[in-house]
């Protein structure tokens, strides 16, 4: 594959830094450290970059969830995101044109309430909105689902392509070597260090390594010895022909497990969350999430009856157990950090890889990454978010 | 039909006469009405184009249900077509290349955050043609499943044949095809149609429920297929599943090769041998294989129907072709000839995209 950003020639045989997956989460954190001077760092990706979720993902972008440990981190990164293009002089298409979190019963509105008070508190802008303020904002939408909302205005989205293929330029102009094709089969470890990986391609030589195999981290954080304790699953989405504008903001709609927003294409890109049969390990869609898809948006918004789909996808993601990331270094094996667990995985990467990059190079754990430690599993302090748009498929 | 054994419905509120048996595409060609729709990102003026329903050119809106395939779809009589309108269809996006690039993602222009969000609510606007509209909000069409020994995706020779054999055989074999009339390329050969009657009479014989209008929407992971039938879905449970679904004529990069009265072979044969439409009157003949036989082919068949055939030439040797919103005349070399057809004769690639998104590799090559 010869793309823009993708290394040629043989792979290094030593590097200061290896990471494993070349996601929007492992070429932002490549991206941070070769900008906090590491000279040689390389990505590896089974694929090529945005091959996995990264490049299926549903594109939407917030900060107002309702923890603290979210609020942090994903305020952090939607920071990141707004001046994202300028400063890697590429295209994200980042939009602010919104996000409302649609509530459709009055449990929903305390929810959404509740959150807004927290927002509050943590200097986040947002605003809970009337009926009549839901339906001007988004006047297609179906009266009956409405009984309020919760309007971040400065959160909406961003393009997925452009801003992994955004990332991997410039981390390949600051000197990272982007391989793909190219898979890790072992990590070799000596006395609970680290020393190198293995790959289809030869072995590099390091002290460090990053797992940023998104759906695939459980297997590779296995190669060092590593258990994580994260369900891999098979979340799908679909796309419509483009039509004419009907949709501003991004769009989360509690009540069916499903989020949408309107490209500035035109396209209307929706997901939803199925207790389907677990096929969790193939990419290939089913109908019966075409299904509960359709019959969802168009309760939703019921001008969509007659529009056509033109597209549906299916992307893995290997989330952990509260659905929050697992971020930091392993305690087990000196030198492997995690960058891993993600259900909001394209959202929280600018902040995610520039905070783990000051880590990994300063050896001190940020505030706003702290809480994300894999070690919470085993001390029991799960990261309790109350306003996800995901479900576990083993009903969990 | 009326007495004199016509089909009439409107287009843009004006009456359109059809022969029964034609398109919504076709009736519009024989009425001069070139442009059908126009190009979702640079509203560049689209028309018929495949006669197969495998290009959007002529995707319009039928008693307001937007998204209709008019070259798929025949004329009853008595519907209202109308073109599904961008926002300043006669706006020149195209033009506009600053504003709107070509695979505007990597435009330097769009780079800094201010001109982002200056560009984007502009671009917004410019987007997407068909607006938002049901013709029944709200209303999601019906679901049903059966089960079926054999599903035969394609109703040409080649599907027709195959079904036939296996009913005979005593499976239970439904096949499908998303044209209303079966036969696939054998409409378009002349006096193909009593092939097609011979086969299809066979297959009916031998017991093969044959669905027509029924579009195959894909191998899905649970092991069906999806079938579009009249507005519902059907998912399709098959021990074997058969794709015959033909092969499909290939576009090529000609200079505003997007232009209406651009065509395929496969359009023409349709129009020409299947719905009795004329072209047009004088035509340029592109081929990618000079010495391909359907270039001679496709000159005595236009020939045949009064259309004038003035000049064949190479793809490399048209640079430009001209005309605002259809074809006037086409520059060959440094020759420019008044035409109002130009009939592309290139290449054929299967119809396999059911057969790749199932992941299953061919066992002989594609000949």
């Amino acid at each position: 594959v010869s793309l823009p950003g993708l290394a040629h020639g043989p792979l290094p045989t030593t590097s200061e830094a290896v990471v494993i997956g070349a996601g929007i989460n492992g070429l932002a954190v490549a991206y941070e450290l070769a900008r906090l001077g590491m000279r040689d760092v390389c990505v590896v990706d089974a694929a090529h970059p945005g091959a996995g979720a990264s490049g299926r993902n549903g594109e939407m972008l917030r900060s107002a969830f309702s923890s603290p440990e979210w609020i942090g981190l994903f305020d952090y990164s939607l920071g990141l995101w707004r001046r994202l293009a300028e400063e890697l002089d590429g295209p994200t298409l980042y939009t602010s044109a919104g996000y409302l979190v649609l509530a459709s019963t009055a449990e929903q509105v305390q929810l959404i309430t509740a959150s807004a008070a927290r927002h509050r508190a943590h200097g986040l802008r947002t605003r809970v909105l009337s009926v009549p303020e839901v339906l001007d904002l988004v006047p297609a939408l179906n009266p009956a689902v409405v009984a309020g909302g919760l309007l971040q205005p400065e959160a909406g989205f961003a393009h997925h392509d452009a801003s992994v293929w955004s990332y991997a330029r410039a981390a390949a102009r600051k000197g990272v070597a982007i391989h793909g094709e190219t898979t890790v089969t072992a990590i070799d470890v000596a006395n609970a260090r680290i020393t190198g990986v293995q790959t289809n391609r030869g072995p590099i030589s390091t002290r460090l390594v990053v797992n940023a195999a998104g759906g695939r981290a459980r297997d590779v954080a296995a190669l060092a010895g590593v258990a994580i304790p994260t369900v891999t699953q098979r979340l799908e989405a679909f796309v419509t022909e483009s039509c004419r504008p009907f949709l501003r903001p991004a769009l989360a709609y509690l009540d069916g497990v499903a989020y949408c927003h309107q490209t500035t294409r035109g396209e209307f890109v929706g997901g939803t969350e199925v207790a389907a049969a677990p096929m969790t390990d193939g990419a290939g869609t089913t109908l019966h999430g075409l299904r509960d898809a359709a019959r969802k948006f168009v309760h939703l918004l019921p001008v969509l009856a007659d529009a056509r789909i033109i597209r549906q996808w299916a992307g893995i993601i290997d989330a952990s157990p509260d659905f929050a990331p697992i971020l930091g270094p392993v305690v087990e094996v000196d030198g492997l950090w995690l960058d891993c667990g993600w259900s909001y995985g394209f959202m929280g990467a600018p902040g995610a890889g520039r905070l783990l990059a000051e880590a990994i190079t300063s050896g001190h754990v940020p505030a706003l990454l702290a809480p994300f430690a894999s070690s919470r599993f085993a001390e029991g302090r799960l990261i309790a978010e109350g306003s996800l748009v995901v479900t576990r498929e083993d009903g969990v | 039909v009326t007495g004199d054994g016509k089909v009439r419905f409107t287009f843009e509120g004006r009456e359109v006469t059809a022969e029964p048996g034609q398109s919504i595409a076709g009736a519009l060609h024989a009425a001069g009405h070139r442009v059908l729709s126009w190009s979702s990102k640079y509203r560049r003026p689209r028309g018929y184009r495949c006669g197969t329903g495998a290009c959007p050119g002529c995707t319009v809106k039928v008693d307001s249900r937007p998204g209709v395939l008019a070259c798929m779809t025949p004329v009853r009589g008595g519907e209202h077509v109308e073109r599904i309108r961008p926002w300043l269809p006669w706006l020149p996006a195209d033009r506009f290349g600053a504003i709107v690039p070509a695979g505007f993602q990597g435009s330097r222009l769009l780079r800094g955050r201010r001109a982002w969000a200056l560009a984007e609510p502009l671009l917004r606007r410019l987007a997407g043609v068909s607006p938002v509209a049901a013709a029944s909000p709200g209303q999601v069409g019906s679901y049903s499943e059966i089960a079926v020994d054999m599903l035969v995706v394609g109703g040409g020779r080649s599907g027709l044949a195959y079904a036939r054999d296996a009913a005979a055989a005593g499976q239970r074999v439904l096949l499908v095809e998303r044209d209303w009339a079966l036969g696939g390329r054998l409409l378009g050969v002349s006096g193909g149609r009593d092939g097609a009657t011979v086969l299809t009479d066979a297959a009916r014989d031998a017991g093969v429920e044959m669905w027509l209008q029924a579009t195959a929407l894909g191998l899905f992971a649970e092991g069906v297929v999806g079938l579009a039938v009249d507005g519902g879905l059907v998912a399709v449970r098959a021990a074997h599943v058969v794709w015959a679904t033909g092969q499909l004529d290939q576009p090529m990069a000609l200079p505003d090769g997007d232009k209406p009265g651009v065509l395929l072979g496969s359009a023409v044969r349709r129009l020409i041998v299947r719905e009795g439409v004329t072209p047009g009157t004088r035509a340029v003949i592109v081929v990618r294989d000079p010495a391909d036989p359907n270039a001679g082919e496709f000159g005595a068949l236009l020939a045949s129907v009064g259309c004038h055939v003035v000049a064949t030439c190479g793809p490399a040797d048209v640079r430009a072709i001209h005309g605002r919103d259809r074809v006037r005349a086409v520059t060959i070399s440094d020759q420019r000839v008044a035409a109002d057809v130009v009939v592309m004769v290139g290449g054929r690639s299967p119809a396999d995209e059911l057969r790749r998104q199932g992941d299953v590799s061919v066992g002989t090559p594609y000949r």
